[in-house]
Formats: structure tokens, C-alpha cells, sequence
């Protein structure tokens, strides 16, 4: 509740009581209209006031007539005789029927159907308009009377594999039916617009780590396309190389799909995939330094060249073998070499296929730490962040943007793990980055599903709104009650807190007891934000936010819709 | 002001011969009731309000030679015009086209159910016209949150004091300014229905 609104609304309370020397505000004046009209001023028009615009009728004055009927201008009378006269209809029936080139009226017909008319089918035709129909066959278009056959007939009129276009148009899926086979591809230069784009694949998922082999004759077809475009990036930025472990999605074998690529990474040194096969430098050092410093349980994916890429964060003595920075991984496994691999994974790591993910997979416990999870990352997010976090302090939370992919890749138990706390502070990129996170937000739309398994704790795009409001609103409870409401755990111990004479307090506690109740618990505790709807808007607005999106994740649209437009009238 | 069909349809013919008395009159007669309880009700924009007005008496008085005398009161005839015009008015916005299309599909209904009033008298009373309105109110108002709406019954529906109706809530006098401004906001992007 802001100074100004409170005079406003004083000001408008005076109004509405009697002091109405001035309008009230139009914002307002809309209610006050509606349900009160009485209230409303006199209108300003007067009767002058509308006879000065009426141009025609018996109040029409002299100086406003533009024309009347009765005038008697001869000028202007002849004008509209000329008008009339043109535009008076001089089509006859035989008019059209001349033109008719097809059906029952065609002329060749009529010409065909005489014994008809002798016989006395058209009675009340008199035979001089018939005759003259028939004469008038003589300026019909030569096309017309050329393609009738003399045993009539009116369909062949229509030869439509006569037209020109018809052989443009054969010409072309000839064209087309030699081209497409051969897989044609018109050069395009890079600068084009038409140039391919990288994307990243509809699904992105943890089997879809492409391991890019410097083999050249082991690699399927797709992944040697891969590695080209991999290599070609290579000499533009080594550091894209060094940070991208990629498998091919078609040589991962089925059920070893959602190894993580640090496993996989460890376990190609073990089945002695050495440093040089994997072109590791002397050199290297732990790409940990090269991506950003992330919290606990941070988790980020995003596309590179065209290709989804993992970006492994490396962390001493948590991750081998160190991926370093300058040494590039790109190792292109036979297909044989990766099923052995998978073969040997953990069995911690099987059968936690992403599909299970997607289709709320039971908690599945993953040996690897959530901080040890990888990360996906494209190296050029790495590099923006860089600049991004010198920006931020720790206090500065900015717009989160917590995507679903983090579902994919941990397990319903590492989510247990991680703080709520965690993932709501998560740093992110500063909102420069707002091409990328577009792209990234529609990346993970399939795996949205994956995210509602693990509600609890993974937000939605609307609760990332909603936090980045609630970090930029100053705290009203002190730290002493924010910890004694984390320990209560019923509504009524909460709403016991709440006070209708301290609004915005009672907001802030409703909101920060529903950040650790269970989510039935919390829509009705946030319910209860109606009953302070005089406090700050700015923190009503957050609890609104927060409980439609609590009521969507369990499942109750139509009331989170409401709140939702309950929060959306709020500035 | 009272008077009978009889003498309204005195007053038509007589603006049919283009009586500037009787344009007089119909305008003192009809503008009021035009203006606050079909114009402002759907255009709560009193500008614009204005302009409706306005223009449905020019188109009025420029066709009153095609009016043809029945046994209703002119005022449905003016009404059908001014409602045709916000609804032209709402039409030019295009984020407000909808409502356009909303208003005209209610007001279509209110004219196959008809109208019970016949005679300017019963117009003037406001009774018919009023319900109309507060039909859309109550329309606006469920969308709104219950307490918004319960703030905007109490006080202007139910003329109550501030006093009363912070009483009511259990909060003090500014505080319930504070909640009536804000309803009367929340309203304005729920109305006209």
C-alpha cells in the first residue's frame, strides 16, 4: 500500500460521499458509472449542439443541404438523368444466354434441342427470341463453337489438360521427382538467412549425448555429419570442443540411455580409452573453470553447434577423468564400443530411462551427487554468464529461469535432496540472454511432463516470475518469524499469525508458509491472502501468482485461471 | 415528466415536419436517461459517452421521416441506435472488438425476449433499463475477488458508509479506501461483461 494509493483512494472516498468538484480518475470512474450512473455528470451535448451536425432531414439547415431531390437545377437534374440512364440494366436474357457455354443453356445445345422448343416445351418463349438466341451463336467465341462437337455434347467445353499451366506444372514435380531423391541441396552461403540453423533436436534427452569419434570410417552417417560440423566449429572456438562429449543417439543401445555423460566419461578411461584417443592435451585443466560456478543442483542444458552438447562441470576429485579445457573430447566411439560401455555401467544408472522420467518414474537414486550432475551447457552460455555473474552480487537474484531439463537428468531423489531454497536462488543469466533462454524454454517443452512428476519442487516458468517478484519485494517479517513460521505446519497455527490490521505483513506470512507446507496445505493458507487484499498489491499480487500456480499443479485450472486474473488486475 | 402515447406520437409527427420545439423536446425528454443508463452503462467513458449521445440524435433527427409510429415509445428507437453506435465505438478498438460483439449478442436477446414497457413512462421510470444494467453489474462482479465485489455492492449499490463497511470487513476506515480503489480498478477490466 503505497502513499499515493492511499490518497487516491481517500480522494476518491470524498468523492463518492459528496465532494465532486473534480472527475475521479478514469480508472476508477468505470465502476462508478456502471453501478452508479446517478453519479455521473450531466452530459455536455445540448440540442444546438446537435442540430448544427445534422446534415439531412427535415432538420437539416440550408447551409448544411448537400442535395434535394426537388431541386430544380437543370445541371444537376441532367447529371443524375445521365447516371440513371447509364446505369439502367441493358442485359437481356439472350445476353446471357449467348454466353452460356455450358449445360442445358449452351447454345449448342439450344441449337441441338430445337424439336424441344417445336414441341412446345418453352411455351410463353416467343420464337423471335429463341431465334435470335440462336443467331446470336454466330458472335460467340470461336474456341467455343470450335470445341463443340456438331453431336453436341457441352462437357467436352471443358478441356482443362489443355491449359498452359497444367505443363508448368508437370514440368515442375518432374523437377522435383529427379531433384528430391538425389538429396539436392542448393549451395547456401552462411550469411544467408536460408542457411541451416542449429537446433536443437525435439528431445533432448541424456541418451541423446553424441560422442563425436575422430574416427572417421567407425561413425554411422550421422554422427561423421556431426563430427564434420563439429570440426568445422572446432577452428572457430576450441573451447566448444573442449566442453562437448558427445555420443551419438544412435549408438547408445536401449536401456543404457540415460547414462551421464561424467559415467560415460569415466568409464571410457576404463575400458581404455586412453587420454590420447580422446585427444586429450598435457595441457588441460578442469572445464569447472571454464563454466560458471553454479549452486548445488544446478542444472543447465542448451544447444552448441547445431548439436546438443552436455558440458560436463568437472570438480576435483569428484569427476574423472578432468576434461580440460583446451583438450578437445571428441571422441567418436564405434557402436560396439559404446554398447560395451553401457553394458558396464552401474546398475544404478540403468533402466532410468528418460521415458520413465517422463512418465513419473518412481525415485530412483543416482550415485553421483547433484552437484556432480551434469551440466547442460553450451560453452557460449558459459562464456555470457561469465560476464553475467560479474554483475551480480548475491543478493541479486534475477529473472530464474529453472527449466525442465533439470528433471531429466536427475532423479526424483536428488531432487529430494536439493533445498527448495536451492533452485529458487539459483543465478541465472542476466535478461541479454533472453534470445537463448527463449530457445532453451522451447527445447524443454517435451519434457514438461517430466517436471509436473516432480512438482514439489521444480517450478514452472510462472513460479520463476513469481519468485523473481518475491525477491525484489522487501522482507516485512523479521528473520525470528520467518524461522518460527518454518516451524509450523497447519493453516491455523499460520492464520493465528495474520493480522487484518497489518495486511502486507500478513501476505508475506501467508507466502512464506506456503514455501514449505505441503501444496494443499498452502493453497489454502494462500487463499486466505483475499482477507489482506488491503495490504501491499505488490505482495498480494505474489501470493495470487503463487496459489494459481500451486492450483494448476494440482490439477485445478479453472480456479488457478482465476487467481491468475485476479493477479493480472493487480499492478 | 409524464405523457401518454398520444401525445408522444404528437411530438413524432411533429418532428417529422421538422419541428426544431419538438427536437427540443425529445432531446429534454430522452437524453438523460439515454445517456446514463444505455450509453454510460456499456461505454463507461464519459467522453466518448458524449459523442454517442450526440450522434444518435443527429442520426435520429436526420431518419426521423422513416420512422414509422407504433405502439412503443421512441425511446427503444433511440436506444437500438445508441447501443448500435458503442458497439461501433468498441468495434474501432480492436482489443475491444469482442465486447463489441458481446454487447450487440445481449442486446439481440433483449430484443427477441422484448420489452414489457411500451410507453415512454415506463422508460422514464427506469426500472426496465436499470435491471439491464444491473444484470451486466452482477456479471462484472462474479468475476471479480468476493471481497472486491462485496466493497463495490456495499458502497455504491448499497450506498453504505465507509465507516459501515470497514466495520463490516474488520479493518479501519483507510484501509477499506484502499481495498474500494483497488475493486474499483479490478472492475473496470471485468466491465462491461
Amino acid at each position: 500500500m503505497t502513499t499515493s494509493e492511499e490518497q487516491q483512494a481517500q480522494h476518491l472516498a470524498h468523492w463518492i460521499d459528496g465532494d465532486r468538484s473534480t472527475l475521479p480518475p478514469e480508472d476508477v470512474a468505470v465502476a462508478i458509472w456502471a453501478l452508479r450512473p446517478d453519479f455521473a455528470p450531466k452530459p455536455r451535448v445540448s440540442i444546438a449542439d446537435v442540430l448544427s451536425v445534422v446534415r439531412s432531414g427535415p432538420f437539416s439547415s440550408d447551409d448544411n443541404v448537400l442535395y434535394e431531390e426537388d431541386s430544380n437545377d437543370d445541371f444537376v437534374s441532367s447529371v443524375f438523368a445521365q447516371v440513371e440512364a447509364g446505369s439502367r440494366n441493358s442485359v437481356s436474357l439472350e445476353d446471357v444466354l449467348s454466353r452460356v457455354q455450358r449445360g442445358p443453356f449452351s447454345s449448342v445445345e439450344i441449337q441441338s434441342s430445337e424439336q424441344d422448343v417445336d414441341a412446345g416445351l418453352f411455351h410463353g418463349v416467343s420464337e423471335r427470341s429463341l431465334g435470335e438466341t440462336l443467331d446470336d451463336s454466330k458472335h460467340l467465341p470461336k474456341n467455343v463453337l470450335q470445341d463443340a462437337p456438331s453431336s453436341s455434347v457441352s462437357a467436352n467445353n471443358n478441356r482443362w489438360w489443355r491449359t498452359p499451366w497444367l505443363a508448368g506444372g508437370i514440368a515442375t514435380a518432374l523437377v522435383l521427382f529427379v531433384l528430391l531423391p538425389s538429396g539436392f541441396e542448393s549451395p547456401v552461403s552462411e550469411d544467408s538467412i536460408f542457411a541451416p540453423k542449429p537446433q536443437l533436436k525435439e528431445s533432448l534427452f541424456v541418451e541423446e549425448i553424441d560422442v563425436v569419434s575422430q574416427k572417421p570410417s567407425s561413425s554411422s552417417k550421422s554422427s561423421s555429419k556431426s563430427s564434420s560440423k563439429s570440426s568445422s566449429k572446432s577452428n572457430s572456438s576450441p573451447i566448444v570442443e573442449a566442453e562437448s562429449l558427445q555420443v551419438s543417439n544412435e549408438d547408445i543401445q536401449p536401456g543404457n540411455e540415460e547414462m551421464e555423460a561424467s559415467s560415460l566419461l569415466e568409464l571410457l578411461t576404463d575400458k581404455g580409452v586412453n587420454e590420447e584417443d580422446i585427444g586429450l592435451d598435457e595441457d588441460f585443466e578442469p572445464v569447472g573453470k571454464t563454466v560458471l560456478p553454479q549452486k548445488k543442483g544446478e542444472l543447465n542444458r542448451s544447444t552448441m553447434g547445431g548439436m546438443d552438447s552436455v558440458q560436463v562441470e568437472t570438480k576435483p576429485a569428484s569427476m574423472t577423468p578432468p576434461v580440460s579445457r583446451s583438450s578437445v573430447v571428441e571422441t567418436e566411439v564405434k557402436q560396439d564400443e559404446v554398447a560395451e560401455v553401457a553394458k558396464d555401467a552401474p546398475t544404478s544408472m540403468k533402466g532410468i530411462a528418460s521415458e520413465e522420467l517422463m512418465s513419473s518414474a518412481p525415485s530412483r537414486e543416482l550415485d553421483v551427487p547433484i552437484e556432480e550432475v551434469m551440466k547442460y551447457e553450451s560453452v557460449e552460455d558459459a562464456e555470457e554468464m561469465e560476464g553475467a555473474v560479474d554483475d551480480l552480487d548475491e543478493s541479486d537474484f534475477v529473472k530464474q529461469e529453472l527449466e525442465p531439463s533439470v528433471v531429466t537428468v536427475s532423479t526424483d531423489a536428488d531432487i529430494q535432496t536439493t533445498s527448495k531454497e536451492s533452485i529458487v536462488s539459483n543465478r541465472v543469466r542476466s535478461k541479454r540472454k533472453g534470445g537463448l533462454l527463449k530457445g532453451k524454454q522451447s527445447a524443454s517443452k517435451p519434457l514438461s511432463s517430466a517436471s509436473q512428476d516432480v512438482g514439489s519442487i521444480v517450478e514452472s516458468k510462472t513460479f520463476a516470475t513469481q519468485s523473481e517478484s518475491s525477491y525484489q519485494l522487501p522482507l516485512v517479517v523479521s528473520v525470528e518469524q520467518q524461522n518460527a513460521i518454518q516451524t509450523l505446519r497447519t493453516a491455523e497455527e499460520i492464520l493465528v499469525l495474520c493480522d487484518a490490521a497489518r495486511p502486507t505483513k500478513s501476505l508475506e506470512i501467508l507466502w512464506l508458509s506456503s514455501m514449505h507446507l505441503s501444496t494443499a496445505v498452502s493453497i489454502e493458507v494462500l487463499k486466505v491472502s483475499a482477507e489482506y487484499d488491503h495490504g501491499d498489491v505488490r505482495y498480494l499480487k505474489r501470493n495470487w501468482l503463487r496459489l494459481a500456480m500451486l492450483l494448476r499443479r494440482s490439477g485445478d485450472l479453472t480456479l488457478a485461471e482465476f487467481y491468475e486474473s485476479q493477479a493480472a488486475t493487480l499492478p | 415528466m409524464t405523457f401518454t402515447v398520444e401525445q408522444e406520437r404528437e411530438m413524432i409527427l411533429a418532428l417529422q415536419k421538422g419541428d426544431r420545439r419538438a427536437a427540443s423536446w425529445l432531446y429534454e425528454t430522452f437524453a438523460d436517461t439515454l445517456f446514463r443508463k444505455v450509453i454510460l452503462s456499456r461505454l463507461p467513458y464519459v467522453e466518448q459517452a458524449e459523442d454517442v449521445l450526440c450522434d444518435t440524435f443527429r442520426i435520429a433527427l436526420e431518419k426521423i421521416e422513416t420512422y414509422q409510429i407504433i405502439d412503443r415509445s421512441i425511446f427503444f428507437w433511440l436506444r437500438r441506435i445508441a447501443i448500435n453506435l458503442v458497439v461501433d465505438t468498441y468495434r474501432k478498438q480492436v482489443r475491444k472488438r469482442e465486447l463489441a460483439e458481446r454487447i450487440l449478442a445481449r442486446d439481440a436477446v433483449h430484443m427477441v425476449m422484448g420489452s414489457r414497457s411500451t410507453q415512454a413512462d415506463d422508460v422514464l421510470s427506469q426500472t426496465e433499463e436499470e435491471q439491464d444494467t444491473k444484470t451486466m453489474v452482477n456479471l462484472a462482479l462474479e468475476k471479480l475477488n468476493p471481497r472486491y465485489a462485496k466493497a463495490l455492492r456495499m458502497r455504491l449499490l448499497e450506498d453504505q458508509s465507509r465507516e459501515t463497511c470497514a466495520e463490516s470487513f474488520g479493518i479501519s476506515v483507510g484501509n477499506f479506501d484502499v481495498l474500494f480503489h483497488r475493486a474499483s480498478k479490478a472492475f473496470r477490466d471485468n466491465y462491461p461483461p
